[in-house]
């Protein structure tokens, strides 16, 4: 059975810099070999750190780029460049998106009205229709019609400017929103109106959610399931609570760890690890975690490790965790001790 | 369709700080703001006063342009009957600024308004296509560059001989790569914003973008960068004419003014610099009110 | 006098084209040397303003400053531009969310530190770069030698962060100001530059002032903490009981906001209403009034001095009734 939502394969590399001949002389792997699925009206967060590739991904969903490689299923249905497949225009009126910039990703020219009746527009709604629709879609994010729909963008407070972005997402009947970095923009008390927002919406739309984000504590509140992405790659993927509980990739454990206390008596003591992410333009070889690292074998750095089923729907790139591998099942990762306050 | 309980939650939503300011549309914020500023409003209003001299000149003026009396050679300012005193024919001074400003005018704007329209289309084109398209606009422009714009129009015209049409075909074409380039910078920015991006989303078409996403935010910082060339252009305008490319005497034309008081500028040097003061102070006017419109236009967050 | 830092009633004011804006209003702070209070705050709440204050950062004809700033014993209100800059780099310094602004990018960054020794203490060319290599191995950045005559673009972002604490920690500063350092950081180089700053307070015995927005850096660095709301503190205390059982029903929503691991999906996040307040006008009663859940008539009154204990300070006027009342039983994980 396939699932409602399912990515195989998607890649992207980007050519950086010319020779003369034209001819990319580098390239950024931003995306490499991304697979993924989700059940409808699941949300599905992706989570990882900046240059990770997840942003990439949600454009590459969107033909925002076009992808390298990769398919890309709505129930069964494949989209994209390629016999038996649909255009790209019908799987955008399936899958909408909205950004983090929430200033930037409205015409700063067009009323809330014009920006949010754009959408129904093009799609062959009358004007009245698309008018109509817009004052519904701004009731139901919380936005009086009446008082928003005449004006412009910077009239509007950022968490506001985020709601008229969700109702645009909205506007064309989605079933799939792809949420990047949403809410990471928004102070933390309109953060959480926008969340619980989103999760009214989500039950009273039936949406699936693809949300994006490099909160971790966001991810697992909203996500039913998680993928770890680091420097293109899936790295760990599964259900949110088990990959929270026991983290299986390294990287993942460590994302964890670096999170900062609740409480002044939990505060760390050393880093997770050491140095920033390399650089996705010439990422090491073998697994790309291995400089970073703590158990880093030899074969690592040799081995590109497969996304290897670890039972319990979870997946994870690790040849410490691939069955039969030699290793323990659970080995001791990351952890940091409490300690009392320094 | 809207129901009570979501009702009251736009209210809960709806923020108290910003809900006594009331909607603006985008031009009248611009035009409240404009006038706000002194500057400008001035400025602006000298140029409508000059701009309804020059078209009312056959009404108002009181002399012919064309006609002079060689007794009344070079009066100065302030003479009985020629306000402005009279020029080197004895023509009035007054009657013929009245008049030179149709022309001064015309070939200021003029070729500027339709280098407007030809090098932000494209600009345009070339910023939101990018790839080939780009490189062919841009580096075609860039040809243009490799001559100072002064050149360029006594090159032009020159090439085509003198005369009203041909002087404003020159300075068309001069003008057409700045405004293209400026354009072309714009149009870029904007296509990498994400509310393109959401378009394209939306599914709409990259001609639909363009005109209602793109266009409206490139047109008003080209429009600014436009305003203030018709003071470069007057100013060439005239330098062509002062040169014998431009308009052919008897006809008025500030420029051309000037160039046939030179000789008089010992004997009359008030009178001498009149047209030179009124280039000068309408092209002065054309930059504050350029600098007056970025201001006002300029959004804040 | 033990406090490195002690603002008295500061009041910043700003002349804009649209009005005046009254940032932060009637700000008290002391800060005793070696401890770390962090400035904890949303956009717009004078956090940052607060603290660029300290070093008379505003330009300074269009902002109006009122009350007294004393750091290290010295009346920053009342010192000449000379004496400023004196002070600036050497008995207080700054560390920003984003180091490229604090290096000049055609300067070698070993280049640019020594010069900071040499202007602030007059040594020579050479001191300088010792000094600017001994800082570069404090703050760990690797192969230190080698990164002393490296450009700033050519450094990583995390390394870049560590090299203007190098910069800034250069002279010895007794007040280290840190405008959100860790903002713009990924989370596992984040706790690095935390954990690092820390360690090098601890080191050089310097006080530290940290403006964030994020709850949990604050609790990571601080000793006390300030929550400001609307340009004023609204709660103040050591971090611990503030962070455990927050009397300021601003303070108590903030913390029902965030997000905590571990949290039930079900549950919904206890939202204030509504948006911050616009600053144009001078608030004299409480910012948070037309938000609060436990607001009554009186709370739209000026408010009166704020109820203070030993340790701990809040600005309301319905503590008592209010201190108590969590959104959650426990707001965070025991």
């Amino acid at each position: 059975m396939t699932a409602f939502l399912q990515v195989e394969g998607l890649q992207k590399y980007f050519p950086i810099g010319k020779n003369f001949l034209g001819r990319p002389t580098q390239v950024v792997k931003a995306v490499e070999d991304v697979s993924f699925a989700t059940e409808r009206g699941k949300t599905l967060g992706i989570v990882g750190e900046s240059g990770c590739g997840k942003s990439t991904t949600a454009r590459l969903l969107m033909d925002l780029s076009p992808p390298d490689q990769g398919r890309i299923t709505i129930d069964g249905q494949a989209y994209g460049k390629g016999a038996g497949r649909k255009p790209i225009t019908a799987l955008r009126k399936r899958m909408q998106m909205v950004f983090q910039d929430s200033y930037a990703s409205l015409n700063a020219r067009l009323t809330i009205e014009e920006s949010i009746a754009f959408g129904p527009k093009i799609n062959g709604a009358s004007d009245r229709e698309a008018s109509t629709k817009a004052r519904d879609l701004l009731d139901r994010v919380g936005l009086d019609p009446d008082n928003f729909i005449r004006r412009y963008p910077h009239e509007l407070s950022g968490g506001q400017r985020q709601r008229v972005n969700i109702a645009r997402a909205l506007a064309i009947d989605p079933e799939i929103v792809i949420l990047d970095e949403a809410v990471s923009a928004l102070d933390k008390s309109v953060q959480a109106q926008v969340l619980n927002l989103l999760a009214d919406l989500k039950a009273e739309f039936d949406l699936t959610y693809l949300f994006i984000s490099h909160d971790l504590n966001v991810v697992q509140y909203v996500s039913d399931d998680v993928i770890v992405m680091y420097l293109g790659q899936v790295v760990e993927s599964g259900p949110a609570q088990a990959m929270y509980s026991t983290p299986a990739h390294p990287y993942t454990a460590a994302l964890l760890s670096a999170l900062p206390a609740l409480h002044p008596k939990d505060r760390k003591t050393r880093a997770p690890l050491e140095g920033d992410p390399p650089n996705p333009i010439s990422p090491p070889s073998g697994c790309r975690f291995h400089p970073r690292c703590p158990f880093a074998e030899p074969m690592c750095a040799e081995t590109v490790p497969p996304l290897a089923d670890i039972g319990g729907g979870r997946h994870v790139a690790c040849h410490m965790r691939v069955p039969g591998s030699g290793y323990p099942e659970v080995r001791p990762i990351v952890t940091v001790a409490p300690s009392p306050t320094a | 369709m809207q129901t009570t309980p979501k009702s009251a939650n736009a209210l809960k939503a709806a923020d108290g700080g910003k809900i006594a300011t009331k909607s603006r549309g985008y031009w009248a914020t611009v035009w409240l703001s404009l006038s706000r500023d002194p500057i400008s409003i001035v400025c602006a209003s000298i140029l409508v006063l000059l701009v309804l001299i020059a078209i009312l000149a056959p009404a108002i003026a009181p002399y012919s342009p064309s006609q002079g009396a060689m007794v009344d050679r070079l009066l100065p300012i302030g003479s009985p009957g020629h306000p402005l005193g009279t020029d080197e024919l004895g023509r009035d001074m007054l009657t013929r600024l009245m008049y030179g400003g149709r022309m001064s005018l015309l070939m200021g704007i003029l070729p500027v308004f339709v280098a407007f329209a030809i090098g932000t289309s494209l600009g345009l084109m070339a910023g939101f296509f990018g790839g080939w398209v780009n490189t062919l606009v841009m580096r075609t422009t860039d040809v243009f560059f490799a001559f100072p714009a002064v050149l360029l129009a006594i090159a032009i015209s020159g090439a085509l001989g003198p005369g009203l049409g041909n002087s404003m075909f020159a300075l068309t074409l001069v003008f057409i790569p700045p405004i293209a380039r400026v354009a072309e910078s714009v149009t870029t920015r904007v296509r990498l914003l994400d509310f393109v991006d959401a378009a394209r989303a939306s599914g709409a078409n990259s001609l639909t973008i363009v005109r209602v996403h793109v266009f409206n935010n490139v047109m008003g910082v080209v429009f600014i960068y436009a305003t203030s060339l018709v003071s470069v252009c007057m100013i060439l305008a005239a330098g062509l004419s002062f040169l014998g490319l431009g308009v052919k005497p008897p006809t008025a034309e500030w420029g051309l003014m000037l160039n046939t008081l030179r000789q008089s500028i010992y004997v009359q040097p008030w009178v001498s610099v009149l047209p030179g003061f009124m280039i000068f102070t309408t092209s002065l006017c054309f930059n504050l009110l350029s600098d007056g419109l970025r201001g006002a236009m300029d959004l804040k967050r | 006098m033990d406090n490195i830092v002690e603002v008295r009633d500061l009041c910043v004011t700003f002349k804009t084209s649209e009005g005046s804006v009254y940032a932060v209003s009637n700000v008290n702070l002391d800060l005793a040397e070696g401890k770390t209070l962090a400035l904890l705050g949303e956009s717009g709440s004078g956090k940052s303003v607060t603290m660029k204050s300290l070093m008379r950062l505003h330009p300074p004809h269009k902002t109006q400053i009122t009350g007294s700033i004393h750091v290290a014993g010295r009346d920053v209100l009342a010192l000449g531009n000379r004496e400023l800059s004196d002070l600036r780099g050497k008995d207080i310094a700054m560390v920003f969310q984003e180091p490229m602004l604090a290096f000049d990018p055609v300067f070698k960054v070993g280049d640019q530190i020594a010069e900071v020794v040499m202007r602030h203490e007059g040594c020579s060319y050479e001191a300088g770069r010792d000094r600017a290599l001994e800082m570069m191995e404090c703050v760990h950045i690797p192969s230190p030698r080698k990164r002393l005559d490296a450009y700033p673009h050519e450094m990583s972002g995390g390394m870049r962060q560590r090299a203007m604490i190098a910069l800034a920690l250069a002279c010895r500063p007794t007040v280290l100001l840190a405008d959100e350092p860790t903002t713009a950081l990924d989370a596992t180089v984040q706790i690095q530059v935390l954990l690092l700053l820390r360690e090098l307070q601890r080191e050089f015995g310097m006080s530290m002032i940290f403006v964030t927005h994020d709850v949990g850096v604050a609790i990571e660095v601080a000793d006390e903490i300030a929550v400001m709301y609307g340009g004023r503190i609204v709660e103040q205390g050591p971090v611990d009981q503030v962070m455990t059982d927050p009397w300021h029903p601003y303070t108590q929503g903030l913390l029902g906001a965030t997000v905590y691991p571990n949290m039930d999906p079900a549950t919904r996040l206890v939202s204030i209403p509504g948006a911050p307040p616009q600053l144009y006008r001078q608030i004299t009663e409480c910012a948070f009034a037309p938000r609060c859940p436990h607001a009554t008539d009186e709370c739209h009154q000026p408010l009166p001095p704020p109820t203070q204990t030993d340790q701990r300070m809040a600005r309301c006027i319905r503590l008592p009734e209010v201190a108590g009342a969590l959104p959650r039983a426990s707001v965070l994980p025991q």
